[in-house]
């Protein structure tokens, strides 16, 4: 089933085109990766396709429905939750706290979101979600306190708390020691069949791992796109990204 | 759990001695206590909006003003004298006008947030101050009587208390719940907040207007307190004192106001009665002196060594 459709994408700054005519599907339970050298457009494609930034040009639609304008929190209730490239925790509350403000933003009663922040619903889902990254026994310390790989951890674990259908993430793994991307990797690799993942990353193990399909981007354009096996044999992308070897 | 009860008794001794107050008979501190009672919920407004929030306004005395002058005008032309009437219009007249200047002043963020507040609230000096025909200019509105059952100093004493213990007690719970949160997270990082659901806008603008709704609580309880409403409940003067107090007790900690208030109400009385018009000199000095040793204030710092003690000595399970 078509969750996300981008349709002839673009997007400039002044003078600068940083996507150029960008077009691709991403089906129900798919895993997506993106891949391009730096400056290629991806962290502006998931700024488009999250609301964050708008297109220059082009439609998206969402499960059939356009939704190009759509500002970022309807994305998220759309079911589009997304990770940013740069840690966006919330600093000066505790890692708890973090987590159950995540797992609220869908929450459209007013009256609910008048009552105690610690619901058992939701502090329940906290507990699941932080122990999925060994983080529980943390709850109470501030994010800064946090290794720089923990929380990128949470940057993940954020957008998983409001539980989406489709998952944006960018650059999960940046900055990570070895050790500590195959923890990202154990933790996207235990998510939902049906979960939705778009994804992009500069850490090849990690792509080649998770991927069930793989678009390329080079100087905003969509060069190539196809399963991992196709996009390593594709003589364009190994003489571009992957070095010709 | 022991620690919450310790602070439950602290709490329960700071109550009895600000109800023991008018026993000692002293028109002073009855007159500073209940000056701190209208600072006091004056600067938890504030501090919903900037503390919480992380949204500076520099013209909040335009809602305190909007109470004071509806509370002045309804008693004061005979329009009515029920306190049970004339409070919750004091208090929609200040949401009313938030309201207003939320539409305008939520467009913006920042230092821009700061300068469109600033101009509103010399735009609100300059109606009050201008509409003499309805706010009597500079002369102000004199004769704003008390609610019937506050008349002396010592029954309004105690009428400003509960009131500013209402006020607290109200504003904790929100600050607690789970929309203050979202409050903090919209201070933290407002477009994660909005990728993680949340119409932020929607978020500040009710922050803005219930803010507004409070400090109209203060403006009421001044206006029937002093008997009378002039230009400068609606001056930069007073838009910056809830500011200065939050900067000294601890922004975002609503008690941590409530010590700044408390703070500077002292020293505006005691020091004032010694070097009059100078005071703000020392004031100025302390707050310098905070600006640069302890941004976070005073209501801070005591959280910090309240989370040293639970560590210490175990705590709850949180």
């Amino acid at each position: 089933m078509e969750l996300l459709m981008v349709e002839g994408l673009s997007k400039s700054f002044g003078g600068l085109s940083v996507l150029k005519n960008i077009s691709f599907t991403i089906h129900t339970g798919e895993k997506v990766g993106i891949i391009g050298p730096n400056g290629a457009g991806k962290t502006t494609l998931i700024n488009i396709m999250s609301g964050v930034l708008p297109p220059s040009g082009g439609q998206i639609y969402v499960r059939g429905k356009p939704a190009t304008k759509t500002t970022p929190y309807k994305f998220c209730r759309l079911g589009i939750s997304r990770s940013f490239q740069l840690n966006t925790l919330f600093l000066n509350i505790s890692l708890l706290d973090n987590v159950l403000i995540a797992s609220k933003g869908k929450q459209l009663s007013w009256l609910k979101m008048m009552g105690p922040v610690n619901e058992r619903h939701y502090r329940a889902k906290a507990q699941e979600l932080l122990e999925m990254v060994g983080l529980w026994e943390k709850r109470k310390v501030f994010p800064k306190a946090l290794s720089y790989g923990e929380q990128r951890l949470v940057e993940v674990v954020l957008a998983l708390a409001s539980e989406p259908s489709l998952l944006l993430l960018d650059e999960p793994s940046a900055g990570l020691s070895t050790a500590e991307v195959h923890q990202v990797l154990g933790l996207l690799g235990n998510l939902p069949e049906d979960m939705t993942l778009f994804f992009c990353a500069h850490d090849m193990s990690l792509l080649f791992a998770l991927a069930s399909r793989v678009v390329v981007l080079h100087h905003g354009e969509l060069i190539a796109e196809g399963t991992p096996e196709e996009i390593k044999a594709n003589l364009r992308v190994r003489e571009i990204y992957l070095g010709g070897s | 759990m022991r620690h919450r009860w310790f602070l439950a008794a602290m709490l329960i001794v700071i109550g009895i001695l600000l109800l023991s107050v008018p026993a000692f008979q002293s028109p002073t501190w009855i007159y500073v206590g209940t000056t701190f009672f209208i600072a006091a919920i004056f600067v938890m407004s504030f501090d919903l909006l900037g503390g919480y929030t992380g949204l500076y306004p520099f013209g909040h005395a335009a809602f305190f003003a909007a109470g004071a002058y509806a509370t002045a005008l309804l008693s004061s032309h005979d329009v009515t004298q029920n306190f049970w009437l004339i409070i919750p219009i004091s208090i929609l007249a200040a949401a009313l006008l938030s309201g207003l200047y939320g539409v305008i002043a939520l467009r913006t963020t920042g230092l821009y947030f700061l300068l469109i507040t600033f101009a509103l609230g010399t735009l609100t000096y300059a109606v009050v101050h201008t509409w003499k025909s309805f706010t009597m200019g500079d002369w102000g509105i004199a004769g704003v009587p008390r609610p019937q059952f506050a008349v002396s100093p010592v029954s309004f004493y105690y009428f400003a208390f509960g009131i500013f213990v209402c006020c607290y007690v109200l504003l904790y719970f929100f600050a607690k719940s789970s929309f203050g949160h979202a409050l903090v997270g919209i201070r933290e990082n407002e477009l994660r907040m909005r990728t993680l659901g949340y119409n932020t806008w929607v978020y500040k603008y009710v922050a803005f207007v219930i803010a507004g709704a409070f400090a109209g609580v203060a403006g009421f309880l001044y206006a029937s307190y002093s008997g009378h409403v002039g230009t400068s409940s609606a001056s930069v003067q007073q838009s910056m004192m809830p500011m200065l107090m939050v900067m000294l007790g601890g922004p975002g900690t609503l008690f941590g106001g409530v010590i700044g208030a408390a703070i500077i109400t002292l020293l505006e009385y005691f020091l004032g009665l010694y070097i009059t018009n100078r005071w703000p000199l020392i004031l100025g000095v302390i707050l310098i002196a905070f600006a640069m040793y302890s941004r976070g204030g005073i209501g801070n710092y005591l959280l910090q060594v309240w989370t040293k003690v639970e560590e210490r000595y175990g705590t709850v399970d949180g």
